[in-house]
C-alpha cells in the first residue's frame, strides 16, 4: 500500500455495554461494571438491580445517563443500542419529581 | 417517634448516601448528622443549589427543607424551574421560597395541602431520605440556570 492510498478501517460494533446502576440504595453491581449483551432492553439489568438491593421502584422511577449534553432520561423498555448507549453505561435509577405547586 | 428511633431510621436511610453516589451525581454532601443532611447539587454550567433537610422526629415529620446559595446563604430567589417544586413563596409559616412538594414539611403544613398526609406516603421507596433527594434532585435537573 503506498502512503496515499486511503487506508480503509472496518469499524465493527460492539457487542456488549459495561453497566453500573445507581440508587440511593447502593450501586448495581456493587462494585465495577456488568458485562451486557446491547440488544438486551434496558429494564433486564434494572430488574435484577431491584431484586439485589432490595427496592420496590414504582412506575415513576426514572433512568438518567449522564453525557456530554448533561443528563438524559434514558427509555428502560428500549435497549441499550436503541437508547444510543455504548462503551461503559452509568445508569441512575430513582423516583422522578412528584408533582409541586 | 422516639428521639433514639428516629436517629436509628435517619442513620440507616443515610448510610447509602455514600461519597460513590455524591461522585456519580455531582452532589456535595456538606453534612449528614443527625438530624441535618446539607446537600448542593452541582452541574457544569448551572447555579448550584444546596438544600439543608431538618429531619427532626423522622419519620413521623417529613424533612423541613430550605433552599440556599452554594455558600450557604438562604436563596431569596430562585432559579427558573418548570417543575413549581421550588415555589417563590413567601411560604407563610417561614416567610422563604420553599419546596412544594410532597415529602417536604413545608408542603404538607401549606394551607393548600394540608390534606395530602405525611402518613400516607412515609413509609413508600419514593420517601425515604434518599428518595426524597432524588426527586428533588430530578426537579432541579429540569432547570435551565
Amino acid at each position: 500500500m503506498s502512503a496515499n492510498e486511503p487506508q480503509v478501517v472496518n469499524v465493527v460494533p460492539e457487542k456488549f455495554v459495561e453497566v453500573s446502576i445507581s440508587t440511593t440504595a447502593g450501586f448495581y453491581p456493587a462494585e465495577g461494571y456488568d458485562q451486557v449483551p446491547v440488544d438486551d432492553k434496558v429494564e433486564l439489568q434494572l430488574e435484577k438491580a431491584a431484586r439485589d438491593l432490595d427496592i420496590k421502584p414504582t412506575s415513576d422511577w426514572i433512568a438518567n445517563v449522564n453525557g456530554p449534553e448533561g443528563l438524559r432520561e434514558i427509555d428502560p423498555m428500549k435497549t441499550y443500542m436503541e437508547n444510543r448507549l455504548s462503551g461503559q453505561v452509568d445508569i441512575d435509577w430513582g423516583p422522578k419529581e412528584g408533582g409541586g405547586g | 417517634m422516639h428521639p433514639a428511633a428516629a436517629k436509628l431510621l435517619f442513620e440507616e436511610q443515610v448510610r447509602k448516601l455514600t461519597p460513590a453516589l455524591a461522585e456519580r451525581r455531582d452532589w456535595v454532601l456538606h453534612l449528614i448528622d443527625f438530624p441535618s443532611i446539607d446537600c448542593a447539587f452541582t452541574a457544569n454550567g448551572r447555579t448550584t443549589l444546596r438544600l439543608q433537610l431538618h429531619c427532626d422526629d423522622w419519620n413521623d415529620l417529613p424533612p423541613a427543607i430550605t433552599l440556599h446559595a452554594g455558600n450557604g446563604d438562604f436563596l431569596s430567589q430562585l432559579p427558573p424551574n418548570p417543575t413549581g417544586v421550588f415555589n417563590p413563596g413567601p411560604h407563610p409559616s417561614t416567610q422563604r421560597p420553599f419546596v412544594c412538594m410532597r415529602g417536604a414539611r413545608e408542603y404538607h403544613t401549606h394551607p393548600s395541602h394540608v390534606g395530602d398526609l405525611w402518613e400516607n406516603l412515609k413509609n413508600q421507596e419514593n420517601y425515604t431520605l434518599g428518595g426524597i433527594l432524588t426527586q428533588l434532585w430530578n426537579a432541579w435537573q429540569k432547570g435551565t440556570d
